[in-house]
């Protein structure tokens, strides 16, 4: 199957696997950060001209203080993650899943004013693309890769039905191919799941597909 | 064994390592001796699942709780502030010494480069126009004549003009290291046109009259403002330099060691530009006679040398 992942060796001899995020979900997590900065310099722009040219002195100095470093104290103190992130459920960490620290976050924010040229985040979004594993240029100078933390994904269920064994011997992968079309089944509509289950035919012959099919996978996990 | 047998006698055991889990990721945890031998267990569930293929939602939460627990064993300490201190000061002077070529370098071309202008502008009157536009030239001219009000000023336009500084200057030498990603090159362009606009600007002002004006004026902040662009460049030359010359490793194992090397130059050229500002802002628009401003410029300027010559010193051990 082909799928945006990284796989970490660990010592204990299993790979782990990180789910990298790509442009898009990133694109939106940066138009959510600079909404938030944007009104966080508004209102504190606001409240500091109050106190005249010694006010916008120290609103430079914010300006200049979110500009550079809003991302690396986030990411840092917050496990990889800025408020726009959170949002859309990324998380930065370094190649081997950790959650980033501070010499590697401060570098890929220090490389953004690279990865912003010539406008847009154009070269970042071209070499994201370019690299397997979505990096832009900060990513690739400090080892760190922005994953989706998929911690909102609920337990899929078989649903209840009477276990059947299937009449022909399937291979492992076909096996995890009915498991997953029985979990997945009650979020697709009526008629998707129908037209899906009807593709083995073999397997589907002697009546409704879908039930069959629910069957056969609450007989392959081991209910009784 | 089946997935729903195997869910059922390991469900327990997962139960355990969620509580400990959620406590660790609290720091609350006091007492988790338990949870190395629990978390190779899980390890094994999960490399079990994923060999007899089972159910993908399953793999996905052992693959996710593996994660939480790796990151637990394996992860560095929560970071805090201390120890980034700690780092900086440690890693500022090791930095300097890694980087003495790139360092020298970067500031030999710079303050050539900016005397070559600087003679140029004295001597042709058209240099100038040919780096600066007429505005620009015309608004630098007022500002140093005779009866500008660059020198004086109540503090709140000083605390103004020092926000100015740190937010200006510094967002400058941080694109200045970023830019040496281009093989060098854009660190290198940075250097060359800083140092001919500020070149430029000192020749052509020498040359009209107002020079003991603008010298007295930059003498005192130039020592720190100056080398931190010199000291970003001489970062961004780093990585530029890693890039093209791995070495024995790969070009991305190359250019990530030589940035993380390269990174306390940038904090360091950080805090001289804050410095900078501070005096740019507060000392020298002082209405002090020259030679005092000269005298203090001065000693800056040894105080900075001195300070490299130090953070430089090959260390015994």
């Amino acid at each position: 199957m082909i799928d945006t992942t990284h796989r970490v060796q660990t010592p204990e001899g299993v790979e782990l696997v990180l789910t990298v995020a790509g442009p898009a979900p990133r694109a939106i997590a940066m138009g959510i950060d600079w909404g938030i900065r944007l009104v966080v310099m508004g209102a504190a722009g606001s409240v500091l001209g109050i106190f005249g040219n010694l006010g916008r002195g120290w609103g430079l100095i914010l300006a200049f203080l979110f500009s550079w470093f809003y991302s690396v104290v986030f990411e840092v103190l917050w496990h990889g993650r800025t408020p726009g992130k959170q949002v859309m459920d990324l998380q930065v960490v370094h190649e081997d899943g950790t959650p980033v620290r501070w010499p590697a976050s401060l570098l890929r924010n220090f490389l953004r004013s690279v990865d912003v040229l010539p406008v847009g985040y154009c070269l970042g979004a071209l070499v994201m693309c370019m690299d397997s594993a979505f990096r832009r240029l900060g990513d690739l100078a400090a080892g760190t890769l922005v994953i989706h933390t998929g911690s909102a994904a609920p337990r899929a269920v078989i649903p209840d039905a009477a276990p059947l064994p299937p009449p022909i011997a399937l291979s492992l992968d076909e096996q995890r191919a009915v498991i997953a079309f029985a979990e997945r089944a009650a979020r697709l509509t009526g008629e998707r799941a129908r037209e899906l289950a009807a593709i083995p035919e073999p397997l589907v012959a002697g009546g409704d597909p879908r039930r069959l099919l629910e069957r056969m996978a609450a007989w392959l996990i081991g209910r009784t | 064994m089946r997935q729903e047998v195997f869910e059922r006698s390991r469900s327990e055991r997962w139960k355990r390592i969620e509580a400990l889990l959620a406590g660790l990721e609290r720091d609350l945890c006091a007492d988790a001796h338990e949870f190395p031998s629990l978390y190779r267990a899980l390890c094994q569930d999960l490399a079990l699942a994923r060999e007899r293929g089972f159910s993908a939602s399953l793999i996905q939460r052992l693959n996710g709780l593996a994660l939480r627990g790796h990151e637990q064993l394996y992860g560095v300490e929560k970071s805090r502030i201390r120890p980034l201190l700690a780092a900086l000061l440690s890693s500022v002077p090791r930095a300097v010494r890694a980087h003495r070529t790139a360092l020298v370098f970067a500031h030999a071309i710079f303050f050539a480069l900016m005397a070559a202008a600087t003679w140029h502008a004295y001597h042709d009157e058209s240099f100038v126009y040919s780096i600066l536009d007429s505005a620009d030239v015309a608004s630098v001219e007022s500002m140093y004549s005779e009866d500008s009000r660059t020198v004086g000023g109540d503090t709140d336009d000083r605390a103004l003009m020092f926000g100015f500084y740190i937010w200006n200057n510094i967002s400058i030498d941080f694109t200045t290291f970023g830019l040496g990603l281009f093989l060098g090159i854009g660190s290198m362009w940075m250097l060359a046109f800083n140092a001919a606009n500020i070149g430029v600007v000192l020749g052509h002002l020498f040359r009209v009259g107002s020079g003991d004006r603008i010298a007295s004026f930059v003498v005192g902040h130039g020592a720190f403002e100056l080398p931190a662009l010199c000291v970003c460049a001489a970062a961004g030359f780093a990585l530029g330099r890693a890039w093209n010359a791995p070495g024995r490793r790969s070009r991305l194992a190359s250019l990530r060691h030589a940035a993380l090397s390269a990174q306390p130059l940038v904090g360091l050229a950080a805090g001289m530009g804050v410095i900078a500002a501070a005096l740019e802002a507060f000392w020298s628009p002082l209405d002090l006679a020259s030679s005092v401003k000269y005298a203090v410029g001065a000693a800056l300027w040894a105080l900075v040398l001195a300070g490299f010559v130090v953070l430089g010193r090959a260390r015994a051990d």
